[in-house]
């Protein structure tokens, strides 16, 4: 009751105290940025605890009512540390506001183990949760796409759920380039097993952090050699709960295909394209060939015109693409904590539809991070991820591929009359074919029944120890789990004797793969006056099993959909199926020792034995060092008083690290099987009516096969000016592969197909490159725009190939010493040939006339070794798929409530080797054309002096690997657009919510390049890697999306 | 206290987990599905398996067989590549003699038949390290050498001098050159010699029906030395076959080509197939690849027999409807249905008998439309007794070479003129008379152009016909002749075909191109 009384009598004094005051008295002040002097419009200056505040205006004055004695005065403003005041009856305060940075305190997770931004001595890259909400990605790597110099994000396809490529400084081998990531501490390679890294929803992404040159990736060992990405997901903190919905709608469109050819002009380039073949083989007819004579040499010819007659037109694209396809996800996130536990659960939802009818992707994930402090001394928590995925049809990219060579004079369906409408395989009876080849793309469509669940899992629990004062225990038992089911179903039906399947198929593929991975270390961290010390001891196993089975059978009764199961089906039962085991084991230490803020030494070294490699060769050591030499805290700097350089900092380190992805798991020993190699058929045989089965040597196995090693020195410079309003990170790195593991294409005669070859250390690589991110963030008034340009380049060259230094040619890719990895090779293009005469006057030294078999409106290739013919010897490199330089450039503007977000990413000279025209090329004769090749042919004198004339005869090989295929590949990409805008706290208040915000935007909105073809994005996906750059003209085409989004925090 | 109840924890989950992990076996994984080399071929058993790899390689999917055709029949003045003008289309350029060194389709033979030289390589190679009776093991290896001796006949008279390979060659010995064609020679002679020593067709008995045979070994042995013009040594060869009295000419020329007809009293060696109903196929491809691209009909249209062709039959030959099919022609599908045949991308409008499938076989498991039961026919006694018939004549032994070459034209004159599998037939056999008048030239210049004749009409269409043309040196002016509406002009470099330039070019320069490409 006293006290009470007491309260109440508080109470009233003070609020007569105020009441009593003089009205007019007050503080007034400016306020500027504290390192440009400018004064700052529009802070929010308040007194805690009241109601009372005022805001700074144009010119930075504010006038507030005084508070009472000993209250505190808040300053505060976005992207500026918030400055409080103790308020001793001051009648003036000047305040210097101090922009707000992370940059010198932020931590970098670095592998087992984090560290000070400003402690860091290797380059790695660091891309934050905000920066990925804003590119509405829907897996990691897009997420990184252009974000981080150095590192080369491609797409692969347009269809829904594929999964782009990504490479770190340039290409370190012709083998598995893919880096590794890990999640949480667990490590997860996608090249190996079912692994896909969809399955990782990027709403759940804290930080990821890229290892990109050898100190930093060699606590990795032989996994880190490509690069290694640490993936940290989101965690709860201490608070009350709060719950937040996210949600994201998109519409898409594909972006361009090339144009095909109308009736008309289809009509005429077969007829074009014959006349022309004739005229070649008839040298001297003057006359016009007549028609007949044509279709008696080319039949298709006359099953052209015939259709022609018909006088339909299918306009194919049409048919088989579909507009605006829709694009959603969702996302719910719980989290918050007490002091003792810390919990974050998130379940997303995701949806893409497909441009083309049946493809699409759907993901479901679900995570739940919690962690415990038990005790003093003890953490224990776990970490998991749970996603169940589907995709439908997108494992390849045949419709629109078939759509662009489609017979455009086939109708799309079967007269109405021609089919019955009751019958059970209507819906498959009811497309038309085509009289001169070629497959009715909506066929296609109705046939495609492939669908891929996954269900995979990702996670692991860990404990820390606090053995003593400064001795950390951790362990940590990561689990990753992948199911994977794909099914697939080929009806039978029966349109004509080409298109029909007799029988219906029931196709299945189970794969599983799971693997543990435990990893102890002990961390030792102590600070002694000047000296700080970290030092790090570790050992771990892991232990992966991969197995699948694939099984077939046919004949299931009708094609009822029930009835698509194997006990259904009666006939020609098929099963194949294996397993594999990969294990590891490692020994890792590191030490990281800092000076005096000055002088920063990290050494570490990790040891790794794998199953992969035979006895003697199983282990492989990594050891590397690096240091850095913080110069701005330095005395003698300080003393410059350069105080518009806020930080310098000097990096170099050098280290080894190791490949060991081979794609097969047991190259050191030769297998004998029953399955030949050559074409994956069974070696079995026939004798007396009886079958016998076969074995033969299957692959061939290089005993001494060890780790593919690479070795690479790094120099960097972190600058920042203006207390860091403006920053600068560049790095030069000189990366050596050696040891390079490779299957080396053997001649024929030894009697090894391709795909036997055995795997060899085959060679060295050298890749030698520059990044550099330079970053700026300021304010006038309320608008505060954040600009950052990121650039990196890489030269590659190949310095030495085993068995003699023999060139590696795959397709039109050449490797060989002293040239990139899989540049073009082929015939240098010098023009058209416009007369005969013209042909007759293009000599050798010695007078003979160099391409006797050409004509007219042939490609004339450059002789380039001066002698008497044109022939392998005139080939010469003619182009290369690696870019010259990738960027990005990021700009964000908030404007009060608002912001904007603009992103681009490009390439810049690569080039690109359009194989899919040299296919239109070689398959004159039957199918739709391209426009652009059609009308820019050749066609008589003077009418082009790039592009050969069309003829069913290539008597002058005018379609060889040449320049002529060849195309600049860059582009720059407008790759993401947001505007959003952040609901006002007041009327998050109204709404009873705590935060709000909400979004529109696009992806992939604009595209400059030259590139003719479908997109110029098809770049370095192409894999194998030796066959890079190629473009085949049959992807899924890139979309173009427009969305909007909502997050709403309760 | 705490602390050390927590290190006393620590140290006990270290010792387990040593434990655990580092036994000396975790880092030891052994291939899985397979086995490795070093366990295996150790008896005559796994040997046999070994050999029974070289067959299968004669006969999966694409392969050597389909170069056969290719390169045997288009690639002379037998045969357009038909089918629609994209389909194969660098067949095309090899159909009339205008391929050049990136042709896709003039290395098929190549990488074929050094993947059957190479394992046959290794059971030669493994046969002195297994185990067992030394009869039995030169068995294998005799069936062995066969296999390769034919592959080189290939090479050598595709491509001329080709690397010889008569080992099992590792990684590091690839360095070959190109043997002279001599030497190429050479060693399928003394293969092939070995190879005689197999067992008869008789003495394999019907369990060993499809074996490489000592007849299979002596016609291809006397082919090849009449490829030699060794005549004499190819007339005691021929001799051995003939008078084996193990081979017989059928009665019916159409006989030989239908299901029945396999592996009949004629078949020297056949490359067999069996459509198997647990295992998936030992089907071949080479049928639904020639037969019409009819609507219809089943097949991709290649190999469509050329006019000249046609011309080249005598007047009722009754072997002409058993070569070729005709637009019109009609063959029942079922009960109820019929099959007009159409010949669509034909430029001549005939199609290929010889590999034509009636649909009363075509059932079975494997309904897959490529995939049927058709054993190719690699040789048969009637070319051998054509062959030996041309070795007589160059030794100026006229009349036994009328003997022989009498039989077979006895054999065509006595073939039912209806074919059995069609409804009708669009062509109408003349009724000359005589028919197929016996030969009695004894003129060496006639009987030989007489032998040439008869060896083309009989052979049609069966893969022989390019090598039959370069071994008699009349490839030029017959493919200037019957191709002539597509221009065709033979350059003398294009006898031969263009060494794969990935050969060349992985070898650095080792493996030459042939002169002119």
């Amino acid at each position: 009751m006293k006290s009470t009384t007491l309260l109440l009598f508080l109470f009233l004094t003070c609020n007569l105290v105020a009441r009593s005051a003089p009205q007019e008295k007050t503080v007034t002040g400016t306020v500027k940025d504290a390192i440009t002097g400018e004064p700052i419009p529009g802070v929010y200056i308040s007194v805690e605890g009241t109601q009372t505040g005022t805001v700074t205006d144009s010119g930075g004055n504010f006038i507030l009512s005084a508070p009472g004695k000993g209250a505190i005065i808040v300053f505060s403003f976005i992207g500026y540390d918030r400055q409080t005041v103790f308020y001793d009856n001051q009648i003036v305060i000047d305040i210097k506001l101090v922009q707000y940075t992370e940059f010198l305190s932020e931590v970098v997770v670095t592998g087992y183990g984090t560290q000070k931004k400003s402690d860091l001595t290797g380059s790695i890259s660091q891309v934050k949760a905000k920066d990925i909400e804003k590119s509405s990605a829907i897996n990691v790597e897009e997420a990184l796409q252009g974000k981080i110099p150095g590192l080369v994000v491609t797409s692969t396809s347009g269809a829904p759920g594929s999964e782009p490529v990504v490479r770190i400084r340039g290409i370190g081998t012709v083998n598995n380039n893919n880096p590794v990531y890990v999640i949480d501490g667990v490590l997860v390679d996608p090249s190996q097993g079912e692994f896909n890294l969809n399955f990782l929803n990027p709403n759940d992404i804290s930080s990821i952090e890229v290892l990109k040159d050898a100190s930093a990736q060699a606590i990795y060992g032989s996994r880190g050699a490509n690069g290694v990405i640490l993936i940290s997901t989101k965690k709860g903190s201490e608070g009350e709960p709060t719950l937040t919905f996210n949600t994201t709608f998109g519409f898409r469109n594909i972006i361009k295909l090339p144009a095909v050819l109308n009736r008309e002009d289809f009509k005429d380039y077969m007829i074009t394209c014959s006349k022309n073949g004739y005229l070649r083989t008839h040298p001297g007819y003057d006359s016009e060939v007549p028609l007949d004579t044509l279709i008696s040499l080319n039949p298709t010819l006359g099953y052209v015109l015939d259709e022609y007659n018909k006088n339909i037109y299918t306009d194919w694209y049409n048919e088989v693409i579909r507009k605006n396809v829709m694009n959603q996800n969702y996302n719910l996130t719980v989290k918050g904590g007490t002091k003792y536990a810390h919990y974050l659960a998130d379940i997303g939802y995701l949806n893409e539809d497909g441009a083309v009818n049946k493809f699409s992707y759907k993901r479901y994930s679900l995570r739940i991070n919690t962690d415990f402090n038990v005790g003093k001394y003890v953490t224990v928590g776990e970490n998991l991820g749970l996603t169940y995925d589907k995709r439908q049809n997108n494992d390849y990219n045949g419709p629109i591929g078939s759509a662009m060579g489609a017979d455009p004079l086939m109708p799309a369906y079967q007269p109405k009359d021609s089919v019955n409408v009751n019958d059970m395989n209507y819906i498959y009876d009811r497309y038309a074919v085509s009289e001169i080849g070629g497959a009715n793309p909506l066929l296609d469509i109705e046939l495609a029944n492939w669908v891929q669940s996954r269900l995979m899992l990702v996670g692991n629990l860990f404990g820390e120890i606090t053995l003593l004062k400064d001795l950390k225990f951790r362990t940590s038992l990561g689990l990753t789990g992948v199911y994977n089911h794909t099914s697939d179903y080929s009806p039978q039906f029966y349109i004509s004797s080409r298109y029909n399947h007799p029988v219906s198929t029931v196709s299945e593929h189970n794969g599983l793969s799971y693997g543990w991975l435990l990893e102890n270390t002990l961390t030792y961290a102590k600070k002694l006056g000047f000296h700080s010390l970290t030092a790090l001891l570790g050992f771990t196993s892991e232990y992966s099993d991969n197995s699948y089975s694939n099984a077939s059978k046919q004949g299931t009764p009708g094609n009822y959909p029930e009835l698509r199961t194997f006990d259904a089906a009666t006939l020609n039962p098929n099963l194949t199926g294996t397993f594999s085991v990969i294990t590891m084991m490692s020994y890792l230490g590191r030490l990281n020792y800092a000076f005096h803020d000055r002088y920063l030494l990290t050494a570490s070294v990790r040891s790794d034995g794998s199953s992969k490699f035979g006895i003697g060769h199983k282990w492989g050591t990594f050891p590397s060092f690096s240091l850095g030499w913080n110069v701005s805290n330095e005395d003698f700097f300080r003393n410059l008083k350069l105080d518009f350089i806020s930080n310098i900092k000097i990096r170099g380190g050098w280290g080894q690290i190791g490949n060991s992805s081979l794609p097969v798991n047991y190259a050191y020993v030769s297998q004998v099987s029953s399955n030949a190699p050559d074409w994956g058929y069974p070696t079995r045989y026939v004798f007396g009516g009886q079958v016998y089965q076969g074995y033969t040597v299957s692959t061939i196995g290089t005993p001494g096969i060890t780790w593919e090693t690479t070795q690479q020195t790094n120099i960097g410079i972190d600058l920042a000016f203006f207390r860091n309003a403006l920053s600068l990170t560049a790095d030069y790195y000189i990366k050596d592969t050696k040891d390079m593991l490779l299957q080396v294409p053997l001649p024929a005669y030894s009697g090894y197909s391709s795909s036997a070859s055995p795997y060899i250390n085959a060679g060295s690589v050298r890749n030698k490159g520059i990044e550099l991110i330079v970053g700026y963030t300021a304010k006038t008034g309320d608008l505060t725009y954040t600009a950052s340009v990121n650039g990196s380049a890489f030269r590659n060259r190949v310095t030495r190939l085993e068995m003699g230094n023999k060139p590696i040619d795959i397709a039109f890719s050449r490797t060989e010493v002293g040239k990139s990895i899989g540049y073009y090779r082929g015939w240098a293009v010098d023009g058209i040939f416009q007369t005969e005469e013209d042909v007759q006057k293009y000599k050798g030294p010695d007078g003979t006339v160099l391409q006797p078999n050409a004509h007219a409106g042939d490609i004339r290739f450059k002789n380039l070794n001066n002698d008497e013919t044109i022939n392998d010897a005139d080939q010469t490199m003619i182009g290369s798929p690696w870019p010259k330089l990738t960027y990005g450039f990021n700009i964000i503007l908030g404007y009060k409530a608002f912001d904007l977000t603009l992103f681009f990413q490009g390439s810049y000279g690569n080039d690109i080797f359009d194989i899919g025209m040299w296919r239109h090329m070689n398959f004159i004769g039957s199918g739709q054309e391209f426009e652009y090749i059609f009308k820019n042919a050749w066609n008589g004198s003077g009418s082009s002096n790039s592009n050969p004339l069309l003829s069913t005869v290539d008597v002058n090989n005018n379609y060889r690997a040449s320049t002529y295929f060849v195309e600049d590949g860059s582009y720059l990409r407008l790759k993401n657009l947001q505007i959003g805008y952040n609901i006002p706290k007041r009327i998050c208040g109204k709404l009873k919510i705590s935060n709000g915000r909400i979004w529109t935007g696009g992806t992939n909105l604009l595209t400059f390049t030259k590139y003719r073809g479908i997109d110029p994005e098809v770049g370095a996906n192409s894999t194998p890697l030796l066959e890079a750059g190629y473009d085949w003209n049959n992807m899924f085409p890139q979309s173009r999306e427009i969305s909007v989004g909502l997050t709403v925090t309760f | 206290m705490k602390r050390i109840f927590y290190t006393g924890i620590f140290f006990l989950i270290i010792l387990v987990l040593l434990n655990v992990s580092c036994k000396k076996e975790f880092l030891d994984q052994k291939p899985t599905s397979a086995l490795t080399e070093a366990d295996y071929f150790k008896n005559i058993g796994e040997l046999e398996t070994g050999l029974i790899a070289c067959y299968a390689a004669l006969g999966p999917l694409v392969g050597f067989e389909t170069d056969l055709w290719g390169c045997g029949d288009i690639g002379s003045d037998d045969a357009d590549k038909g089918s629609t003008a994209d389909d194969q289309y660098d067949l095309t350029d090899i159909s009339y003699s205008r391929q050049n060194s990136t042709n896709s389709w003039s290395p098929g033979l190549w990488w074929d038949c050094y993947l059957i030289i190479a394992k046959c390589n290794k059971v030669i190679e493994k046969s002195s390290v297994v185990a067992g009776d030394t009869l039995e093991k030169r068995k294998i290896v005799n069936q062995a050498k066969y296999l390769r001796a034919i592959c080189y006949y290939h090479l050598v008279t595709s491509y001329g001098d080709v690397p010889l390979v008569n080992k099992f060659l590792n990684p590091d010995e690839l360095n070959l050159k190109r043997a002279p064609v001599a030497d190429v020679w050479r060693q399928i002679e003394s293969d092939l010699i070995e190879a005689t020593d197999l067992p008869s067709k008789s003495e394999w008995g019907d369990k060993g029906i499809g074996r490489v045979t000592s007849g299979a070994a002596l016609s291809m042995l006397g082919k090849v030395y009449l490829t030699e013009e060794k005549y004499e040594l190819a007339n005691n060869a021929f001799y051995q076959v003939v008078n084996s009295g193990l081979y017989s000419l059928e009665d019916d020329f159409g006989f030989i080509f239908r299901h029945n007809g396999q592996n009949c009293d004629e078949s020297i060696f056949e490359i067999q197939h069996k459509n198997e109903i647990a295992n998936g196929s030992l089907c071949s491809w080479t049928s639904s690849f020639r037969m019409p691209r009819d609507n219809g009909a089943g097949g991709w249209g290649f190999d469509t027999p050329t006019q000249d062709l046609f011309n080249e039959f005598e007047e009722g030959d009754p072997r002409i409807i058993y070569t070729f099919m005709f637009r019109g022609d009609v063959f029942p599908i079922d009960e109820n249905n019929n099959y007009t045949v159409e010949n669509s991308y034909s430029l001549s409008g005939f199609g290929c008998r010889k590999a034509w499938i009636p649909w009363s076989q075509r059932s079975g498991v494997n309904a897959d439309f490529n995939n049927w039961e058709i054993n190719w026919r690699y040789m048969r006694y009637a070319e051998v007794l054509l062959l030996y018939a041309e070795s007589l004549n160059e030794m100026n032994k006229p009349d036994s070479a009328l003997t022989l070459l009498n039989m077979v034209r006895e054999r065509a004159r006595k073939t039912p003129t209806t074919d059995p599998e069609r409804i009708s037939c669009s062509f109408t056999l003349a009724r000359p008379n005589p028919l197929l008048p016996v030969v009695t030239t004894t003129d060496q210049t006639l009987l030989k152009h007489a032998i040439w004749h008869e060896q083309r009409v009989e052979l049609a269409i069966e893969g022989l016909r390019r090598n039959y043309l370069l071994r008699t040196g009349r490839f030029k002016e017959r493919m200037e002749i019957a191709k002539q509406y597509a221009g065709v002009l033979v350059q003398s470099y294009q006898l031969l075909l263009p060494v794969p330039i990935q050969e060349i070019n992985v070898s650095n320069g080792l493996i030459t191109q042939n002169p002119g490409y």
